[in-house]
């Protein structure tokens, strides 16, 4: 199964997509290439009102719902998003304690993933060697669509030498930057809790668009 | 590449034949000039140095008036009814960089046949300093 982890629409601040032209998309690129859903993972935001069940039923595309937020260790997406977490954090604050939101999140039953490490300034490999305790951590996202070579060379190598798992997204804010990185997972997937739980045991891998040709996974 | 400007014959994934700029400083300077931009990032190195700038650099909007140079060739200027760009990264001077354009969406609307494309602008290392969309209206053949 192979998911975009990693997608902006319109109801971020700096996306230009709606989420129905990323579904008329999808429908184009599968003449070529292998995606079967994506996570919207919207800037500072989570929507809780908003449902894309419809939308993702009449595509046949598996629509998940995150967020990527900001923190004083750079940006984290997260999935799995509770009323609880709404309620203790402020998804707004760009300066959030990255530590105390690792382990809240996985507390309450969601996985909270550093994204594009290797890029200055709001990627964690600017922090890590800060002297915090980044134990909590156990995936990242090594290849990010939005960061040149070098900075997912350098989030390669935070992974290797900290045994973190690596999950790939496009960080697509418009529409033809869809899956250009992606995660091939081992098992099918259904729900948001499968979708934690799979990032958790770690059986996956990140991939770019090109891996996902029809015969060649 | 897609060279057709008729609706029915251009397709959603069709890419827009690329237009390649390099910009020189003395082209830099000119583009400031006309567009009354004095600021040192767009007219001397060691000045935008002085700022923080790795020297000088690409005014965004001298790109983006590239992909609309890219966009009105390839259809005409009544053609190009809207274009939104993000500036995302430095462009420097004598960067080769490359106007592209991927048709996302066709659709008719109120009787108009529009077109949307993703535009971008990328450098000879693959990153993307300007991205963007455009909506575009072109006729039918017959």
């Amino acid at each position: 199964m192979i998911l975009d982890m990693h997608v902006h629409t319109a109801a971020s601040d700096d996306a230009a997509a709606t989420a129905e032209a990323y579904l008329r998309w999808i429908g184009n690129m599968r003449k070529k290439h292998q995606i079967h859903g994506m996570v919207f993972t919207e800037h500072r935001s989570y929507d809780q009102e908003r449902d894309y069940s419809a939308l993702a039923q009449k595509y046949d595309v598996l629509i998940f719902k995150g967020a990527e937020i900001e923190t004083m260790w750079g940006h984290f997406l997260v999935y799995g998003v509770t009323d609880g977490l709404l309620k203790q954090f402020d998804f707004m604050d760009i300066n959030l304690d990255a530590a105390e939101l690792v382990r809240e999140v996985q507390a309450q039953g969601g996985i909270a993933v550093p994204s594009h490490p290797g890029r200055k300034f709001i990627g964690l490999c600017d922090y890590i060697n800060s002297g915090a305790d980044f134990s909590a951590i156990k995936v990242i996202e090594a290849l990010n669509g939005g960061s040149s070579q070098e900075e997912n060379r350098r989030a390669f190598e935070l992974a290797a030498q900290n045994n973190l798992f690596g999950i790939g997204g496009s960080d697509a804010h418009y529409v033809s930057a869809l899956g250009t990185c992606m995660t091939q997972f081992k098992r099918p997937i259904t729900c948001i809790e499968e979708l934690v739980e799979e990032l958790y045991s770690g059986d996956y891998k990140p991939i770019y668009l090109k891996e996902t040709q029809h015969g060649g996974l | 590449m897609t060279e057709a400007s008729f609706f029915e014959e251009v397709e959603v994934g069709d890419e827009l034949s690329p237009l390649v700029k390099q910009p020189t400083r003395e082209q830099i300077r000119a583009y400031a000039k006309v567009w009354g931009a004095t600021g040192a990032r767009f007219n001397d190195d060691e000045a935008a140095k002085k700022e923080g700038l790795p020297g000088m650099i690409v005014p965004g909007n001298m790109m983006m008036a590239a992909l609309a140079q890219m966009l009105t060739h390839r259809f005409s200027q009544q053609a190009l009814k809207r274009l939104e760009v993000d500036f995302r990264g430095f462009m420097r001077p004598d960067d080769t960089l490359t106007c592209k354009g991927i048709i996302t969406e066709k659709h008719i609307r109120e009787g108009q046949n529009y077109i949307e494309c993703d535009v971008f602008v990328e450098n000879e290392r693959g990153e993307k300093p300007v991205v963007g969309k455009a909506v575009i209206v072109i006729p039918f053949k017959s």
